[in-house]
């Protein structure tokens, strides 16, 4: 899934802020400072986070230079993500042995075995159980078009949105935000009349309940009157700019309101 | 209330606040973009919308034609609050009574894949509607020219298959500078779809023309069901 090979699954971020004049050198400082460090079996930390080279992202010891990252306009580089998954089972069971096999040996009276024992122990079989397995790696490439604002990020989830994000906007000291649609619209050019519709824009409705409709319908044959409370029913807000559709026309279409 | 259940968070910035009320123009996009390639037949013509380096080259009537296909797979976003999914996947979808049938009980469309051509690349993708991402991205070949494309449907079948021809080795620069300028090319697309679903979104005609040919649309689709049954 990744920016190099395969098929492309990414997020588009839009990045506010200006990069440096020369983003090669600062860039590769503020890069180096928040680098992938590799997790250690022996330390109490479970995960590790930070930034990869893109071409060697299990290089753990290659520093990220502005050959590796800076391409013309564009930033790229990778984020990984270790996190050590030992099953909770497999823990117990192996902390479960490993006590079994110190009261054989030693003698010792079951009864006599503390809670902080336990955890001496659980701490000590996990420690090397870290030492049998590898740590699960995320990697997410992240190529940034400075020209543009523009980021695309090759990953989805809260890993992304949350996370990358944040050292993202810590690392190049820019703001980023997830570009949703609505985001988009208001980038567009479209001029303050236009933005103002959009600002008052509400939800439209394709089809209108047809229980609504009914409501309506007799709440016009018993009062004369349009508009009808509706019972238990979500009411469509109303729409920003309403034209009956006799006064509609073809031109309307191509004209809208805010060139008017 | 009780005094003390007041919510005393700092509220959430201007910015976020106004983009978080028109989330719902993600799913009236896409769900605008089906039908809009249904009623023009594929056949999108999108003008000067297109830099001009991206435009496909002019069909007959001297009109840059960008060519798109309903895909494999649809998503529809139901109404009630539970915010509930209902996947659609197989041939047909864009002429689908189930996906009519759901628009016309207030759904909409979440996510949807989508062929796409420009001149002799074929691009295939999804589009959602949460949160704007692209997914599932199939490029066209960037390495063979449109003639071996040509050369290769010609081949003699009884030759048996043609051998796959090996990728140039490229350097990262390189591969990396392809695949951004297709992306770059696919965006200039959907950028350019979304800024005319927006403008019509505003017009006033929105609801006398596009909300009213869509009804229209899928009136004539469950009618002509209807019949067949």
């Amino acid at each position: 899934m990744g920016a190099l090979a395969g098929s492309l699954s990414y997020m588009r971020f839009l990045v506010d802020g200006d990069p440096p004049k020369n983003p090669g050198p600062a860039f590769e400082k503020t890069l180096e400072s928040r680098r992938f460090t590799p997790l250690n079996p022996a330390m109490e930390a479970s995960e590790s986070a930070g930034w990869v080279a893109t071409e060697a992202p299990f290089d753990d010891d290659l520093p990220i230079t502005r050959g590796m990252f800076l391409f013309g306009d564009l930033v790229v580089v990778s984020y990984r993500e270790d996190k050590w998954a030992i099953p909770k089972p497999v823990l117990k069971r192996e902390t479960q042995k490993r006590i079994q096999q110190i009261i054989d040996e030693e003698k010792k009276d079951p009864e006599t075995i503390g809670k902080a024992f336990v955890k001496a122990v659980q701490d000590s079989v996990l420690v090397q159980l870290k030492q049998k397995s590898l740590p699960r790696s995320k990697i997410i490439d992240v190529v940034w078009d400075m020209s543009k604002g523009e980021a695309r990020v090759f990953g989805r989830g809260t890993v992304v949105s949350e996370r990358l994000a944040s050292l993202f906007e810590r690392t190049f000291q820019v703001r980023v935000d997830v570009g949703p649609w609505a985001a988009r619209a208001f980038r567009l050019d479209l001029g303050s009349r236009a933005m103002g519709v959009l600002e008052r824009l509400s939800p439209g409705w394709l089809f209108p309940d047809p229980m609504r409709a009914i409501e309506d319908g007799l709440d016009e044959a018993l009062t004369g009157a349009g508009t009808a409370p509706s019972i238990g029913m979500p009411k469509p807000k109303p729409t920003t700019t309403p034209l009956p559709a006799a006064t509609a026309t073809a031109g309307d279409f191509d004209t809208p309101p805010w060139e008017g | 209330m009780r005094p003390d259940d007041q919510d005393k968070s700092a509220p959430a910035p201007e910015a976020v606040r106004r983009v978080a009320d028109k989330l719902f123009l993600g799913t009236e996009f896409i769900t605008w973009l089906y039908f809009t390639i249904v009623e023009e037949g594929g056949s999108i013509d999108l003008g000067d919308a297109l830099p001009e380096a991206m435009r496909p080259p002019p069909d007959d009537d001297g009109k840059c034609m960008v060519l798109m296909a309903i895909g494999k797979r649809a998503v529809l976003k139901t109404v009630d609050t539970g915010g509930a999914r209902v996947t659609l996947a197989g041939a047909g979808l864009d002429d689908n009574g189930e996906i009519l049938q759901a628009v016309r009980r207030g759904a909409l469309i979440d996510t949807m894949s989508l062929d796409m051509s420009l001149g002799h690349r074929v691009y295939s993708f999804s589009l959602r509607a949460d949160d704007g991402g692209v997914v599932g991205v199939k490029l066209p070949d960037l390495f063979s020219e449109p003639e071996d494309q040509d050369a290769a449907t010609i081949r003699d079948p009884l030759l048996g298959p043609a051998p796959k021809k090996r990728r140039p080795k490229l350097p990262l620069e390189d591969i990396l500078a392809l695949r951004m300028q297709c992306l770059d090319e696919l965006e200039a697309v959907i950028d350019a779809l979304f800024a005319r679903f927006i403008t019509r979104r505003l017009a006033r005609a929105w609801h006398t023309e596009d909300v009213a040919g869509i009804r229209k649309v899928v009136a004539r689709g469950l009618k002509a069901r209807l019949v067949e049954a």
